[in-house]
C-alpha cells in the first residue's frame, strides 16, 4: 500500500475537523434545552462538550488547510476519524453528570446512540435532566441519518464526487439525487417530515395518557427519535413500558417501520411512486422474514403459557419482534422478563429479526433486507443453473427502486459482507460465553449490539466486565459502519507505518 | 350446623388469608426473576414514585422504584450504583391521591409502600406485568433538589472556552490568508 | 434510484399544493403500510394460539 502523504492526512484532517465541528454544534440543543428548565449544571458539562468539540474541530481545519481534493481513499477514512472523535467528545457531558460509572461507559452510550443501537449504561436514568435526555435523543437522531450527513447538509457546499464517498463511508448507498447534498437534504426532508408528524400524534397520545402537557411533548419528541432512528434509547428506564397504552405502542410501532424502511423508498413513495412500496424487494423480503420468524416466536410463547389470551399474545409478541427486526430495540417488557418468562425459542426468534435487520440506507442495522434477498434469489438461480440444461443462460431479476439483473459481482459482495456480519455475531456471543454469561443471553445481547438493535436480556449493565463493554462498543461501530469504512481506517494506520 | 358455621369461617378465612396473612413484602428484583412464582399473589413493595402517575379513568398507573436511589439521587451525592429497577403498579384515583411528588432530576420522590396482588401477565392490561393495589401508604414524602453548578466545572469551562476561541482565532487567521 | 425520483427532483422552491399533497398520500401510505404488517401477523399469532401452540 502506498504511504500517506501530508497533504493525504491534510485532507482527512480538514474534513475531520468540519464533522468534528458539525458534531459539537448539536449540543447547543441540549445546552439551550438546559438552559430552558434551569438545569445550571447540565447546561456547564454542555458548554465545556460543545467548546471542545469546537477547539479540536476548527484547530484541526486551521492546521489541515489544504486545496486537494477529496478522494475515496480519503472518504472512508474520514467517516470512521470523525465517528472516533465524535464519540469520545460527545461522551464528555455524558461522563461530567455524574451519571456514568467510568468513561468507557460514557463512551458505549455515546456509540449507541451514534449508531441507533439503544443499550446504555447510564445509572439512574429516571432522574436525568432534561437537558441530558436531549442529547442522548439528538445523538440517536442525528446518528440515525448519520454524521456525514448532517455535516453534508449544513457545513459542505458544491456537488465535489468526492463527497459521495463520505457519503457511502457512511452504510448509505443508494443517492436519492444526483447531487449527494441534495441526497442529504432530502434524508433530512423526510426525517423533520416524519417528525413534525410523529411528534404530534404521541403528543396528543401522551396528553390522553394521563401526562402533562411539558412531560407529554418532551416524551413524545424523544420516543419520536428513538422511534424513527430505530435506536431504542427512551426516557425512562421502563422504557416504552411506561406508557401501557397499545394506542401508544401501534404509534411507535407505525414510527419505527417508517424508519426502517429505505430512505430512497420513502423518497420514491413521497413524490408519488406509491408501488414502490409493494415492489420493493426489501419491503417484501422484510414482510416474509417477519411473518416467519412472527410465527416461531408465537410458537414459543403459546407453549410456555404466559399469556393465555389472543390480545396480549398478539401485543406483546408483535411489539418485541418488529422491535427486534427493525433494529429499534423498544420492550414492553422487563428485559430479564426475556429469560424469565418468555424462553429460548421465543428469544431465538428475536435473534434471528435482529440478524436480517430492516432496509439498507435506513435507520436500521443488521445484515439488511436486500442482502437476505439477493442471496435468496442467488440460491435459487445456482438450483436453477444447476437443473437446466448446460446450454442454458439462467439470470435472476430483482426490483430495487428500478428493475435489475441479478451480478455475479453484486453477489459477492453482498455475501462478503453478510459473511462478515456474522462473524461479528459468532465472535461477540463467544465474548459473551467467556464472560461467563449463559449462551443465549449472550447471544441475545451480542447480536443486539453488533446489529444495533438494542434489546437486552440483562447482559448488559453497568456492572459487566470492561473488556465486554469495549467489545460491545466495537461491535455497534462495526455493525453501523458495515465494516468497510472501519477497515479502511485501519489499513490507513497500516499504511502510514509499513505502505512505500 | 356447627360444622357449616366452621367450615364457613374457615372458608372466609382461606379467601381472606393471602390478602391479610401472606402479604410477604417483595423486592422489584424478585418480582422479575420469578414472575410465576408470584403471579396472582398478594405482596408487599415499597419504593420511590418517579416521574407522573397516569390517571386513566378509574385506573392510575404509578411506577415505583426500589432500587440504590431511594437513599438519594445522584445529584443529592448518591454514587452510581447501577441501574434503576422497578415495578408499574396499579391503582384507584382516590390511594392514588396520597402520592405527591414524583421523582425527576429535581426531585426525589414519595417512598411508597403499597400492598396489592401481582400479575406476571395481566389479563386486564394486556398482557402487562403489574400489580393491582389494595392498600397504599406513603413512608417518607419527597423533596427537592438542588443541582448546583460546582466551581471545579466552571474553571474547566473557561479553560476550554478559551482553547475554542484560540482555535477559532486560528482558523480565522488561516482562512484569511488563503 | 429511481428514474421519476430523478425527474422530480428536490427544488429548492416552495412547494406547490399538489406537491404536499403528495407528499402527505405518501406518509399515509407508508403508515398503512406498517398497520397492515401488524394485521397479517396478527393473525399468524392468533391461528398459532387457536392451534394450540
Amino acid at each position: 500500500m502506498l504511504r500517506p502523504s501530508v497533504d493525504d492526512h491534510r485532507v482527512v484532517g480538514l474534513y475531520t475537523g468540519k464533522i468534528v465541528s458539525g458534531v459539537g454544534l448539536l449540543m447547543i440543543v441540549p445546552l439551550v434545552t438546559a438552559l430552558v428548565f434551569r438545569e445550571w449544571d447540565t447546561a456547564i458539562d454542555f458548554g465545556i462538550g460543545l467548546t471542545v468539540c469546537l477547539a479540536v474541530g476548527l484547530g484541526l481545519q486551521a492546521l489541515c488547510r489544504t486545496s486537494d481534493e477529496l478522494q475515496r481513499r480519503h472518504g472512508l477514512v474520514v467517516v470512521s476519524a470523525s465517528w472516533i472523535l465524535a464519540t469520545a467528545l460527545g461522551a464528555i457531558p455524558l461522563y461530567l453528570s455524574g451519571h456514568m460509572g467510568s468513561y468507557l461507559d460514557a463512551v458505549f452510550d455515546v456509540m449507541s446512540g451514534l449508531t441507533t443501537t439503544g443499550l446504555y449504561l447510564m445509572q439512574d436514568l429516571d432522574h436525568v435532566s432534561n437537558g441530558l435526555n436531549m442529547w442522548r435523543f439528538i445523538l440517536t437522531f442525528a446518528g440515525g441519518q448519520g454524521i456525514v450527513v448532517i455535516a453534508l447538509t449544513f457545513l459542505f457546499k458544491g456537488v465535489g464526487g468526492g463527497l459521495y464517498h463520505l457519503y457511502s463511508g457512511e452504510g448509505k448507498e443508494d443517492r436519492l439525487l444526483p447531487n449527494v447534498v441534495h441526497t442529504a437534504r432530502v434524508i433530512w426532508l423526510i426525517s423533520l417530515g416524519w417528525l413534525a408528524v410523529g411528534t404530534t400524534a404521541l403528543t396528543i397520545g401522551a396528553l390522553a395518557l394521563g401526562q402533562a402537557p411539558v412531560r407529554a411533548f418532551l416524551h413524545s419528541l424523544w420516543v419520536f427519535m428513538g422511534a424513527f432512528s430505530t435506536g431504542g434509547f427512551a426516557p425512562q428506564s421502563y422504557n416504552t413500558f411506561w406508557y401501557h397504552s397499545l394506542a401508544f405502542e401501534i404509534m411507535c410501532i407505525i414510527i419505527f417501520v417508517a424508519g426502517s424502511l429505505n430512505f430512497a423508498v420513502h423518497w420514491a413513495v413521497w413524490t408519488g411512486e406509491r408501488s414502490e412500496l409493494r415492489r420493493n424487494v426489501e419491503t417484501r423480503s422484510f414482510a416474509v422474514t417477519l411473518g416467519i420468524f412472527t410465527l416461531i416466536a408465537a410458537i414459543g410463547l403459546a407453549r410456555s403459557g404466559v399469556y393465555t389470551d389472543a390480545l396480549p399474545l398478539v401485543r406483546k409478541t408483535f411489539y418485541l419482534l418488529i422491535s427486534g427486526h427493525t433494529t429499534t430495540g423498544f420492550g414492553t417488557v422487563y428485559s430479564r422478563a426475556l429469560v424469565t418468562q418468555w424462553g429460548p425459542l421465543a428469544m431465538l426468534a428475536i435473534i434471528g429479526t435482529m440478524v436480517i435487520g430492516a432496509s439498507s440506507c435506513s435507520t436500521a442495522g443488521g445484515i439488511k433486507g436486500i442482502r437476505i434477498a439477493i442471496i435468496t434469489k442467488a440460491f435459487v438461480q445456482e438450483a436453477r443453473r444447476m437443473l437446466g440444461p448446460d446450454s442454458a443462460v439462467v439470470t435472476s431479476r430483482y426490483h430495487h427502486l428500478k428493475n435489475r439483473v441479478l451480478q455475479d459481482a453484486t453477489i459477492r459482495s453482498v455475501l462478503l459482507i453478510t459473511v462478515a456480519f456474522l462473524t461479528l455475531h459468532a465472535i461477540v456471543t463467544m465474548a459473551g460465553v467467556l464472560a461467563g454469561y449463559p449462551f443465549i443471553e449472550a447471544a441475545f445481547d451480542g447480536v443486539s449490539a453488533a446489529s444495533n438493535t438494542g434489546l437486552s436480556c440483562g447482559v448488559v449493565s453497568p456492572s459487566m466486565p470492561g473488556a465486554l463493554k469495549a467489545v460491545y462498543v466495537v461491535a455497534m461501530w462495526l455493525g453501523r459502519m458495515e465494516f468497510l469504512a472501519v477497515f479502511a481506517l485501519f489499513g490507513w494506520l497500516w499504511s502510514v507505518v509499513r505502505g512505500r | 350446623m356447627r360444622r357449616f358455621i366452621t367450615a364457613c369461617t374457615l372458608g372466609i378465612a382461606a379467601l381472606l388469608m393471602p390478602t391479610i396473612a401472606w402479604a410477604t413484602t417483595v423486592s422489584s428484583t424478585q418480582l422479575i426473576e420469578d414472575p410465576a412464582l408470584w403471579d396472582g399473589r398478594t405482596v408487599t413493595f415499597a419504593g420511590e414514585a418517579v416521574g407522573e402517575a397516569m390517571t386513566r379513568g378509574d385506573d392510575v398507573w404509578l411506577h415505583l422504584n426500589d432500587d440504590a436511589y431511594v437513599v438519594g439521587t445522584i445529584e443529592q451525592g448518591m454514587p452510581p450504583s447501577g441501574y434503576n429497577s422497578g415495578q408499574a403498579v396499579v391503582a384507584t384515583p382516590e390511594l392514588a391521591a396520597a402520592v405527591t411528588v414524583f421523582g425527576d432530576h429535581r426531585h426525589h420522590g414519595d417512598i411508597v409502600e403499597v400492598t396489592g396482588v401481582f400479575n406476571a401477565a395481566c389479563p386486564e392490561h394486556s398482557g402487562d406485568m403489574d400489580l393491582h393495589v389494595t392498600s397504599l401508604r406513603v413512608l417518607q414524602p419527597g423533596t427537592a433538589v438542588e443541582d448546583p453548578p460546582d466551581a471545579g466545572k466552571l474553571t474547566l469551562l473557561a479553560t476550554t472556552a478559551l482553547a475554542a476561541m484560540v482555535a477559532y482565532a486560528a482558523f480565522a487567521l488561516r482562512r484569511a490568508a488563503d | 434510484m429511481g428514474a421519476g425520483s430523478q425527474r422530480r427532483g428536490a427544488r429548492d422552491a416552495l412547494p406547490t399544493a399538489e406537491q404536499v399533497l403528495t407528499l402527505t398520500t405518501g406518509l399515509v401510505t407508508e403508515a398503512a403500510f406498517a398497520v397492515g404488517l401488524m394485521a397479517a401477523c396478527s393473525i399468524v399469532i392468533v391461528l398459532v394460539l387457536l392451534a394450540g401452540g
